[in-house]
């Protein structure tokens, strides 16, 4: 068991990381790998949020590539009509979440691949209503020059202020997994007659979930709009809501850390694979099937059994390490 | 005005038929490992690349012979599936395997550019482009073909589950692979059987539509979430449910696109999947009460 | 004091540390600055930004042979200024915004280009729109949505005629000279499509004609019995269709197929080797307002054609001829740049007057379109033929 002490002590090693990441990594990085982290820095805001119901409470959602899209365009929407930039970005985050909460509510009774489908559905909708919809979305043609907060292309002070955000989601992700709410929604994942025996308002837990994951998702897409500064549904197709799975599954389900390893990896492995050229997806589906051969729980795993038996030398006694506590 | 709605529900039905055999592979290896293969539809894609590029285009064999040279190099393809995709994550978390096979789509979608090139194939077929008139409306011969095939594959699916061994021992591993190992049957070599056939049931899907379309390498992805929707409409797990799930999808695609409306013909079908779930998610036929062990 | 519980877990703290720093140093040796170079004889950089994967990696091919045989010719010839060409060539994934900034990026940032050709792709070219107004490198795009040069971003190029100009050409000569009424428009539903059929719209409205029916489809779509059907009930006798190839090819099938007769009319599509090798002698009859055609016998056209098959064993088609233009125009104006950076590429594209390339001729206007005119085809024994040429402001 973690405890308060211990848990304020990683996140101040997680501060401290990702301010160290922030004063190196400009001077080490061109500007295109600059960029590529910038990228995979929103991918780490969409894989903590599909963890959230992923990993913590075991509910498939296909949906996140819809929330990543909904965040986006109510920004984008938002400040075109004149509402300044933190008004907007509250705002989309807010409508992100409650679409999330209208998708969490029907498919309550929803499990496995019926909840997937549905979610799958939904994120088809969203993305057709996009395309369709161009009186507000400006159509295939997408959104441009949206303003932002003036940094769209400007990738080194981007790098900071996206920096800020992950680390807001990453210890909102940590700290909900070990906070009285997080076990009890993964007792619910684990068990779901036990938990709802001890008395457990899990409908009131799946919905919440949902809305989690749909801010983050919500967050995730304020945050391309300012990176990029332009969107266009081609970005939130539903076939890339599987890249998220991918990202949370392979990193480690149900760990913020791994949530973080698994979009790094994810969006840094086909940056090294560009120079097979046409060749580099056939080489990275492969790197997918053998790392989740090798590692089926997801790299986090690994690297928390590696870390223990590092560190395993170091205790005397035969105690379990159960009870390894400070 | 019949002819009008005969060449809706002809064209609907044929649709819906290519969706049904894709929809049975699902079905079959859900049953067998409990697992979605979420790269059907690009096997499909496969089995028409290697029917058309490969036996047709590169070594020129007459069709019938490149229909039967793919059937067998698609159930190689399957056992490959079983060993190297299936077998390693067999008892990892579902979700594991699941994106075990996204991989495996990546890896097809973007393997067959590298062997056959960027450009679309197309394919003559048994019948190329002839027509047959029915009730004064003219319809693709290979329509007639294709729900021929579909009914002729079911008839001869129920009859090797029915009275051969293998087909036994298939469905007593679907059913229950414990007891079936207890039983003595070599589960992990049904299992494969299975994955092999399933393929086979993926590559005539898309030998079959490709003298209609063409043979492309995006031509998997919204098969196989159409056969997907199928399987759930149909009841999940549920071999008639895939296939009649198949034709009432096919159906509601072609009726809608012409009654309601083409631009939003995705969202109404998927919508309307989306109500099914919430109101009845066991589909037409319910699943079997099968966990995944 | 309430403790956080939680299940057993080490202090995870090194690991995202430790991962994050491999990460960083592994990118960081190709993101090391790039040594200075004698500028005397260093190659010039051109980039290309080509969908080399996914769906559309048959239009990435095409663009690659026509720009990579224009980089060859004029190395041969022994460069610019004595200084050889360099071209990188970078993915852009098809119809992808994220991977085109990042293509557009890695050119200008990492490979220090001074001109790129392409994204072909519209969403593509406006996702790259502020990188290049940014970094200050010029772009030349066949991407035909209008959309694209109304912005009024001084580092984008267009090399193929604008879709409003088009449309409007075709949809005059359909209805002036071939009296057409009753029409029907169908349309993809991506940036291309709904952009060509919003310019067809506006030209019939502007010509007091309303289209008796409008559909969509996606480029998935594979079955048009249903809306073809439609246009039918509707009373269409004629149809405007722009889309992309595989639909195109499609949608001509089963209309011969349904037994359906319509007049039928498009975007340069319909002229396409891969549309008329898939829809055979169902597209006869079609018009379309198209830029090039190999058949056309014209001495410098059948020249291209003999060129282009001694070096890639196939006949040229659209997108590997505009995209030779388009580099050869690049080409030509890094000669006549002042300086060899991307402003001064830039500025010497601008100044383009009437030069002269397979496709066309191309002459830059303030708005960054370089081509004004096209060509009305027909399709006959399922090739095409020229029926006229038009141009804008003139019929």
């Amino acid at each position: 068991m973690m405890s308060g002490r211990r848990l304020l002590a990683f996140l101040v090693a997680s501060i401290i990381v990702t301010v160290a990441i922030a004063l190196v990594l400009p001077q080490v990085l061109g500007i295109y790998y600059l960029h590529v982290v910038d990228v995979m820095l929103i991918n780490v805001i969409l894989a903590l949020g599909l963890n959230m119901v992923l990993g913590f409470g075991g509910q498939i959602s296909l949906a996140q590539s819809a929330f990543f899209g909904l965040g986006a365009y109510a920004f984008a929407i938002m400040q075109a009509h004149g509402w300044p930039a933190p008004v907007a970005a509250i705002g989309a985050v807010a409508f992100s979440g409650i679409l999330g909460a209208l998708l969490g509510w029907p498919v309550l009774r929803l499990r496995g691949h019926y909840l997937a489908l549905a979610t799958l559905a939904f994120a088809l909708i969203v993305s057709e209503l996009m395309v369709n919809l161009d009186m507000l979305t400006g159509g295939a043609n997408g959104m441009m020059q949206i303003e932002g907060v003036g940094l769209a292309g400007n990738n080194q002070p981007m790098l900071y202020v996206l920096l800020a955000v992950t680390l807001v989601a990453f210890a909102g992700s940590v700290i909900f997994a070990y906070s009285p709410m997080g076990l009890r929604v993964r007792a619910f994942r684990d068990d779901l007659i036990a938990a709802q025996a001890v008395g457990l308002n899990v409908k009131a837990m799946k919905i919440g979930l949902f809305v989690a994951s749909a801010v983050y998702g919500g967050a995730a897409g304020v945050c391309y709009c300012w990176l990029q500064g332009y969107i266009s549904p081609d970005v939130f197709g539903w076939q890339t809501t599987f890249s998220y799975l991918s990202m949370v599954v392979v990193g480690g389900l149900g760990s913020s850390v791994g949530a973080v390893i698994g979009a790094a990896l994810y969006t840094l492995v086909p940056e090294w694979l560009r120079f097979l050229q046409e060749a580099y997806f056939v080489m990275f589906g492969a790197v997918v099937i053998i790392v989740i051969a090798l590692v089926p729980g997801g790299l986090a795993g690994l690297g928390a059994r590696l870390f223990k038996r590092l560190t395993r030398a170091r205790s005397t006694d035969a105690r379990s390490l159960s009870e390894q506590e400070a | 005005m019949t002819q009008l709605l005969v060449q809706l529900i002809l064209s609907g039905l044929a649709m819906g038929a290519v969706y049904a055999l894709v929809a049975l592979g699902y079905t079959l290896i859900w049953n067998a490992v409990g697992i979605v293969n979420f790269a059907q539809g690009d096997v499909v894609m496969l089995g028409a690349f290697v029917a058309v590029g490969a036996l047709t285009n590169m070594f020129h064999l007459p069709i019938i012979l490149g229909l039967g040279g793919m059937l067998v190099l698609m159930a190689i393809f399957g056992v490959a599936m079983a060993l190297l995709v299936y077998y390693p994550v067999r008892n990892a978390p579902q979700l594991s395997a699941i994106v075990a096979t996204l991989g495996l789509s990546m890896m097809l979608q973007n393997g067959v550019v590298l062997v056959w090139g960027p450009e679309p194939l197309s394919f003559t077929g048994p019948f190329g482009n002839a027509t047959v008139t029915l009730l004064g409306a003219k319809i693709y011969t290979q329509y007639l073909l294709i729900l021929a095939v579909l009914v002729l594959m079911m008839v001869a699916q129920e009859g090797m589950f029915r009275f051969t061994s293998i087909g036994r021992a298939m469905r007593a591993t679907a059913q229950d692979a414990e007891a079936a190992r207890l039983m003595g049957i070599r589960t992990n070599r049904v299992i494969a059987i299975i994955f092999a056939y399933a393929a086979m049931l993926a590559g005539l899907a898309g030998w079959l539509v490709a003298p209609l379309f063409y043979v492309s390498s995006d031509m998997g992805g919204k098969v196989s979430l159409d056969a997907f929707a199928a399987c759930i409409l149909g009841g999940f797990g549920s071999i008639p449910g895939a296939l009649i799930g198949g034709l009432v999808l096919g159906l509601i695609e072609s009726l809608g696109a012409f009654y309601i409306s083409s631009e939003y013909i995705d969202v109404i079908a998927f919508g309307l999947l989306f109500a099914v779930l919430i109101f009845r998610p066991e589909g037409i036929f319910g699943e079997p009460q099968m966990e995944r062990p | 004091m309430r403790k956080f519980q939680v299940e057993q877990r080490e202090n995870g703290w090194a690991r995202p540390f430790f991962a994050l720093s491999v990460c960083a140093a592994l990118l960081a040796t190709p993101g090391a600055a790039a040594s200075a170079q004698d500028s005397s004889k260093a190659p010039i950089p051109i980039g290309l930004s080509a969908s080399l994967t996914s769906q559309f990696a048959q239009n990435g091919k095409w663009m690659r042979q026509g720009v990579e045989l224009a980089v060859k010719e004029i190395n041969a010839a022994g460069g610019i200024k004595g200084r050889p060409v360099k071209l990188y060539v970078e993915d852009d994934q098809g119809v992808n915004p994220t991977g085109a900034i990042n293509a557009a990026i890695k050119l200008i940032t990492q490979d220090q280009v001074v001109a790129i050709v392409g994204p072909h792709f519209t969403p593509d070219i406006l996702a790259d729109e502020p990188s290049l107004a940014q970094y200050k490198v010029p772009a030349l795009t066949g991407a035909t949505g209008p959309v694209v040069t109304a912005k009024g971003n001084p580092y984008v190029f267009r090399v193929r005629l604008n879709d409003n100009a088009g449309a409007k050409l075709l949809v005059r000569y359909l209805t002036q000279v071939r009296h057409w009424d009753s029409i029907g428009l169908s349309y993809v539903n991506t940036a291309f499509g709904q952009g060509g059929i919003s310019a067809v719209k506006g030209e019939l409205e502007a010509e007091h004609i309303k289209p008796v029916l409008v559909q969509t489809h996606m480029d998935s779509t594979k079955d048009y019995t249903s809306q073809l059907l439609a246009f039918q009930k509707a009373g269409a006798k004629n149809l405007i269709i722009w889309t992309d190839d595989q639909p195109m090819g499609l949608i001509n099938k089963q209309i011969k197929t349904l037994g359906l007769k319509f007049g039928v009319a498009g975007n340069g599509g319909l002229t396409l080797p891969n549309v008329l090798n898939l829809a055979g002698d169902a597209t006869n009859g079609a018009y379309s307002i198209a830029e090039f055609i190999s058949n056309n016998p014209d001495a410098g056209i059948q020249a291209w054609d003999k060129k282009y098959k001694a070096a890639y064993g196939e006949e040229p088609e659209l997108y590997g001829s505009v995209y030779y233009d388009a580099a050869k125009l690049v080409l030509d104006a890094i000669k006549r740049a002042k300086t060899i950076d991307g402003k001064g590429v830039r500025d010497a594209l601008a100044a383009t007057k009437d030069f002269k390339g397979v496709v066309t001729t191309y002459s830059a206007a303030p708005t960054g379109d370089m081509v004004h005119s096209a060509l009305i085809t027909r399709n006959e024994n399922s090739k095409p033929t020229v029926v006229k040429s038009v141009s804008e402001g003139g019929q």
